[in-house]
């Protein structure tokens, strides 16, 4: 179902969406609250990569927490998705791939039947970044690798040249 | 069964064609705003169903520009079909904020020449030339 790719070091994965939204309905909610943990340890790795402090100090642990018990005081999951689109949109600048629309978020989570498919449509937008690392991850060999994979992949991070 | 099913997408829907990208003035805010009050103007009159008929003509024009910008297209044309000219107004910004996060840098917003780490995980370090990743690596 998933397929992982390598960004700088940073080990993300490509999954399919509507097998997301699939899975987060058949379990009833349970496996959402798993992919939300994984995706946000991945944009965290993602900021460790880049050097991004912001993205590199989540902690997806308590990004969970305000979901599940936080649930019960309205406010806390609230924020935590305010925060996550916030955190996927900046992955996705460095990437300079498409962008992940807050509104669009909120629209869905407002409408609350279609909750889950907030999963499905953050994951959509989260893969077209990481497939601009993903064909070149996949490579066996330096040599093999195409111009086509050098340009795809995103240009380095002003100083963070290594001496 | 795996290659069932793409036959089986293509039976029903027909082969592969290529993208007609809609012209640019449709993904101006003004049409999203005037597609919205044509819509309620309608829905106020005997004739409600017609209302939808703005929402089903811009959930395809928004399903063609994803086609033509080689974007995932099922979220964003679903979406507009089924909340109408609010999300096209919404997808019109976001449009916007993406084309200009996808542009190529410049070459005056591109990092100095120097040895990066490889960007393709294949090496420890791969050399930026100031335009482009090369094929020389290191460790």
């Amino acid at each position: 179902m998933a397929r992982e790719i390598d960004a700088y070091g940073a080990r993300a994965r490509l999954r399919r969406p509507l097998g997301i939204v699939g899975l987060t309905l058949l379990t009833l909610g349970v496996y959402g609250i798993v992919w939300y943990r994984r995706v946000n340890v991945e944009l965290r790795d993602y900021g460790r990569a880049y050097r991004d402090d912001r993205l590199a100090r989540s902690r997806p642990r308590r990004s969970v927490l305000a979901i599940i018990p936080g649930l019960l005081l309205v406010v806390p999951p609230i924020v935590s998705l305010i925060r996550f689109v916030g955190r996927v949109r900046r992955a996705q600048r460095y990437g300079r791939s498409e962008l992940t629309s807050g509104w669009l978020v909120a629209v869905l989570a407002l409408a609350l039947v279609f909750l889950p498919a907030i999963t499905g449509y953050v994951q959509s937008t989260l893969n077209e970044l990481w497939r601009r690392y993903a064909a070149a991850s996949s490579s066996p060999a330096t040599d093999t690798v195409s111009e086509a994979e050098l340009a795809a992949a995103p240009a380095p991070q002003p100083g963070a040249a290594v001496a | 069964m795996q290659a069932r099913l793409p036959r089986l997408w293509a039976w029903l829907i027909g082969p592969e064609r290529e993208p007609h990208p809609p012209p640019e003035w449709v993904f101006r805010p003004i049409v999203g705003i005037v597609a919205l009050l044509v819509s309620l103007v309608l829905f106020m009159t005997p004739a409600a169903l017609l209302g939808f008929g703005s929402w089903i003509i811009l959930a395809v024009e928004v399903y063609e520009d994803r086609r033509a910008l080689r974007l995932p297209y099922f979220w964003w044309s679903s979406a507009v079909g089924t909340f109408g000219p609010l999300v096209f107004l919404m997808y019109v910004q976001n449009r916007r904020e993406t084309l200009a996060n996808m542009r190529p840098q410049t070459a005056a917003e591109l990092p100095q020449a120097a040895w990066y780490a490889d960007p393709l995980g294949l090496a420890r370090l791969r050399w930026w030339d100031g335009s482009g990743w090369t094929r020389d690596v290191a460790g």
